[in-house]
């Protein structure tokens, strides 16, 4: 699957979790700050990126992919688009090896 | 502190005539029946094939919502309240940001029944059939197998759907209202305590203004299954349009329905001062306890009779005052007739004739939890509009029920005075006295 296959399927899988129009998830979109999510969006991120891509993927390791020992204001930060599209291409290539 | 003045100064409703105030206004006044036959999902295995149902998918609804991200965690119940409380906040025109967040709250009557609806019910069946293929009985089903799916399976905020308080959590949000956040559930009595605890934060003091009212949504399959069970809904499934009959001798259970109805409750003084329309005011609150079975009325009425008899005494009216009784009545055979009973000895003293009542649940179905805030919004709109809701389907008198039931169509008349009943399973009794504004 390419790099810009995923994304489109991240970008879907973020419209339904955060109901915001598709114009509004650009790669450097911030979850938190610029697409108002909060901690059960990210429970339901989890669940249906786990159906899309057929991964097992924890409650914590999205967020702990970001980064170690980060503060609240650097995990909203690094949190984009793209930081969850990036998560899964490394997802899918731990599952392939 | 001090007696304040309480009035109501918006009010939305979802039903199962449609969405909003208007499309229930013009049926009450119309006489019209909501009963349909159950199409949204397949009821053929149910001993009652027909309901009060609103033909609206949940997606639909949706779109009725200013938060979209709300509806993944509001159930079709929660939904209902969103859409109820947007309307009643709107037609307030109540500007919650320019007052005290901690003097506004929300008291919301709540189900809970609804909340595993029918798509659920359904992905639950396909998950139990998948785990259990194989399986020759239900005791060699792997039942950890079967949970474990479960949990994999089942999107992690269907939990918070289900939990009664998260339509009061949302509108607290959506309004930013930070005062008392409470969420009643006492059945068929949940909102008509709501709206009578509201009127009491605001009459004492407590809150300046409250959000309050009920909903529920039980035309679902385990809606349907639950009060199957327990024997109460009519299975008149041959007349189905006619089947829902209040005080008449052919009753035979109540016709499932769903909805919301939700009100913006302030002082009298606050809405003169900025000049709101005033709907109605809340005079009087009257709640009791049967203490007696769970599910049988006392052949003495006590509860019910308590409940009318403090609602009138907080209202220091006379029962000669009330015009109007917006009866519970569900028409099982038990509810009608010690509703009956208990009118007449609270308003026939010294040879009074009770003031003529009426059952709207002959047209929208008994709608549980949110059936005393759609009743209050019956009597809003018969106050407002001169006329008495009326009772329909009612053909054949019965000795026990005989009372002034308006059964030709709705009747018109001028109302100040009305009260509306809720009684629940349980054994709770609510009353509530409303006055033309």
């Amino acid at each position: 699957m390419s790099e810009e296959q995923v994304f489109e399927i991240v970008r879907d899988a973020l419209r339904e979790v955060l109901r915001v129009k598709i114009e509004k998830l650009v790669p450097s979109a911030r979850l938190f700050s610029d697409l108002g999510a909060e901690s059960i969006d990210i429970l339901d991120l989890r669940f249906r990126l786990e159906k899309s891509f057929n991964l097992k993927i924890t409650d914590e390791e999205i967020v702990a992919s970001l980064g170690e020992d980060l503060t609240n204001d650097e995990i909203d930060a690094k949190f984009t688009v793209q930081s969850v599209a990036e998560f899964v291409t490394m997802k899918q290539k731990e599952s392939t090896q | 502190m001090s007696e304040r003045r309480v009035v109501i100064t918006g009010m939305g409703v979802v039903t199962p005539f449609g969405i909003g105030k208007d499309a229930y206004c013009a049926a009450l006044r119309e006489g019209r029946s909501a009963a349909s036959l159950i199409t949204r999902f397949d009821a053929s295995f149910l001993p009652t094939r027909f309901a009060a149902s609103l033909h609206m998918e949940d997606e639909a609804l949706e779109n009725f919502l200013d938060n979209p991200k709300s509806a993944k965690t509001l159930s079709r119940a929660g939904k209902f309240a969103m859409i109820a409380a947007q309307e009643a906040v709107l037609g307030s025109g109540i500007d919650f940001k320019s007052l005290d967040p901690y003097r506004s709250g929300i008291i919301i009557g709540n189900g809970g029944l609804g909340a595993w609806d029918v798509y659920q019910s359904a992905r639950a069946a396909e998950i139990f059939l998948e785990t259990a293929t194989g399986a020759t009985d239900l005791a060699k089903v792997d039942a950890g197998k079967l949970w474990a799916r479960f949990l994999s399976e089942l999107p992690p905020l269907t939990p918070l759907q289900s939990l009664p308080n998260i339509p009061a959590a949302h509108i607290a949000i959506q309004y930013n209202l930070r005062g008392q956040s409470q969420t009643i559930a006492t059945a068929c009595t949940s909102s008509a305590e709501a709206i009578g605890s509201a009127y009491r934060v605001v009459k004492a003091g407590f809150l300046d203004v409250v959000t309050t009212g009920g909903t529920d949504s039980l035309v679902s399959p385990n809606g349907l299954i639950a009060f199957s069970a327990l024997g109460v809904l009519s299975r008149n499934n041959n007349e189905w349009q006619t089947a829902s009959r209040p005080f008449d001798k052919r009753r035979d259970g109540f016709m499932i329905g769903e909805g919301a109805g939700v009100f913006v409750l302030e002082t009298f003084e606050s809405a003169r001062e900025r000049g709101a329309k005033i709907l109605a005011e809340i005079v009087g609150f009257g709640t009791a306890s049967d203490a007696y079975r769970l599910t049988d009325e006392p052949p003495d009425a006590h509860g019910s009779i308590h409940a009318m008899s403090t609602a009138l005494a907080d209202a220091h009216i006379e029962p000669s005052a009330i015009d109007y009784i917006n009866c519970h009545g569900t028409a099982t055979r038990i509810n009608d007739r010690t509703e009956t009973f208990a009118i007449k000895q609270v308003f026939s003293t010294n040879g009074a004739i009770p003031p003529p009542v009426s059952s709207t649940k002959s047209m929208i179905g008994h709608l549980v939890a949110a059936a005393g805030a759609a009743e209050c919004a019956a009597c809003i709109m018969g106050m407002n509009g001169d006329f008495m809701p009326p009772t329909i389907n009612y053909a054949v008198p019965d000795p026990d029920c005989d009372l002034d039931y308006v059964t030709e169509g709705a009747r018109a008349k001028k109302l100040e005075y009305v009260l509306s009943n809720s009684f629940g399973f349980g054994g709770q009794n609510a009353a509530i006295v409303l006055r033309h504004a």
